[in-house]
């Protein structure tokens, strides 16, 4: 009895340290809890600013206003509506996940790793950094995910079922 | 090859002029300490601002006085004569934009922070819409109450026929909404264009730059 509850406490021991593990690569556990689903819709509102976004244009020393700094000011997603007279690409599955050359270099894609780094420092897959106009962002990796999910459609048919 | 001159007024003169081997040896001589201490041999070039680029204008460019309306009333005045005897930052914008401008207008907002004095100063920000048949009076005065400006930031737009000198003077000749220039122009007390900064530059950039104009 006394080795079967060593065991037990061994294997409660494991899973502590699995989670504090976890949490430190950036997946805390509230991430891997949620669906799919409720990460979209969370994409979806820090997309189009029902939840602020806190970003800044790189030369700048302050945060931009919330309001100015939202994707969807100057992004459309999948086959939304365009956002008229923006030049900004239009975010698809295929746009982001496609393996493509991007400014001359070997093809590349976007994966969420990838697309934090951009939203954070600007650098695209290519290692090409991004122009001016694009805020950087401070985004932790809940958001991130979520944002991710929504851009490229992950989760989007369970809105609808 | 530039042909040797057979012009007796400019033929060169003195002992180096005797002898074309010696003079090059002199002339290179010479190059070589005027280089070795610092001195550039070329001859000395104005600075001349080219189109996309940024920087001191020079020579400064003198604002044309065209007719322009303004926010709010619509009443008509002449550009110069808003500029003359303040220092002005100037950036272009539409307000149907919902990309670049908003930042934009946030970045003159966050002036107006850094420059709670600048009616004082004689300082004032000018919005100036590149879309003028959609940019009323009414619409650039919702414009600026989106931005929280204050006196001392004022919105206008030119008449059509004057639009494409415009965007050639402010925005290095784009002529497109969508890919219009970012840039602020910092126009001195005179009326005259003296500087153009980088595409979106910080508020205290702007700030520092007007202080000093």
């Amino acid at each position: 009895m006394r080795a079967a509850g060593g065991l037990w406490m061994v294997a409660l021991w494991i899973i502590a340290l699995w989670m504090t593990a976890s949490a430190a690569r950036g997946e805390p556990a509230s991430v891997q809890a949620a669906s799919a689903h409720e990460e979209y819709m969370r994409g979806e509102a820090l997309f189009r600013g029902t939840i602020d976004l806190h970003g800044r244009l790189y030369t700048h020393v302050v945060d931009m206003p919330p309001r100015v700094v939202r994707c969807a000011n100057c992004h459309a997603v999948d086959d939304g509506p365009d956002v008229p007279r923006s030049l900004a690409p239009r975010l698809t599955h295929n746009l982001l996940l496609l393996p493509r050359a991007r400014r001359g270099g070997p093809p590349s894609h976007y994966n969420r790793a990838g697309f934090c780094t951009l939203l954070r420092s600007g650098i695209d897959p290519a290692f090409v950094m991004i122009s001016v106009e694009m805020p950087r962002y401070v985004i932790d990796d809940v958001n991130c995910q979520a944002l991710w999910r929504y851009v490229t459609g992950d989760g989007h048919a369970q809105t609808y079922h | 090859m530039r042909k040797p001159t057979t012009d007796p007024m400019r033929r060169p003169v003195g002992v180096a002029a005797a002898d074309p081997m010696r003079r090059r040896v002199c002339l290179a001589a010479a190059a070589a300490c005027a280089a070795s201490l610092g001195f550039s041999v070329a001859p000395p070039v104005r600075a001349v601002v080219v189109a996309s680029d940024h920087g001191r204008v020079d020579p400064p460019v003198v604002i044309p006085d065209v007719p322009v309306r303004c926010a709010g009333d619509g009443a008509s005045a002449g550009l110069a004569g808003l500029l003359r005897g303040r220092a002005t930052a100037l950036h272009l914008m539409f307000t149907g934009c919902s990309s670049v401008c908003p930042m934009q207008g946030a970045i003159f907002e966050r002036v107006q922070e850094l420059l709670p004095d600048q009616q004082a100063h004689g300082i004032q920000l000018m919005s100036f819409s590149i879309d003028p048949l959609a940019d009323t009076p009414h619409a650039m005065r919702a414009w600026l109450e989106r931005f929280d400006a204050r006196e001392g930031w004022i919105a206008v737009a030119p008449m059509l026929e004057d639009l494409s000198r415009m965007l050639d003077l402010f925005g290095q000749g784009q002529n497109a909404l969508e890919t219009h220039a970012t840039q602020v122009s910092i126009i001195d007390r005179r009326a005259d264009l003296v500087f153009r900064t980088p595409e979106l530059p910080s508020a205290d950039a702007i700030a520092n730059m007007l202080r000093r104009v």
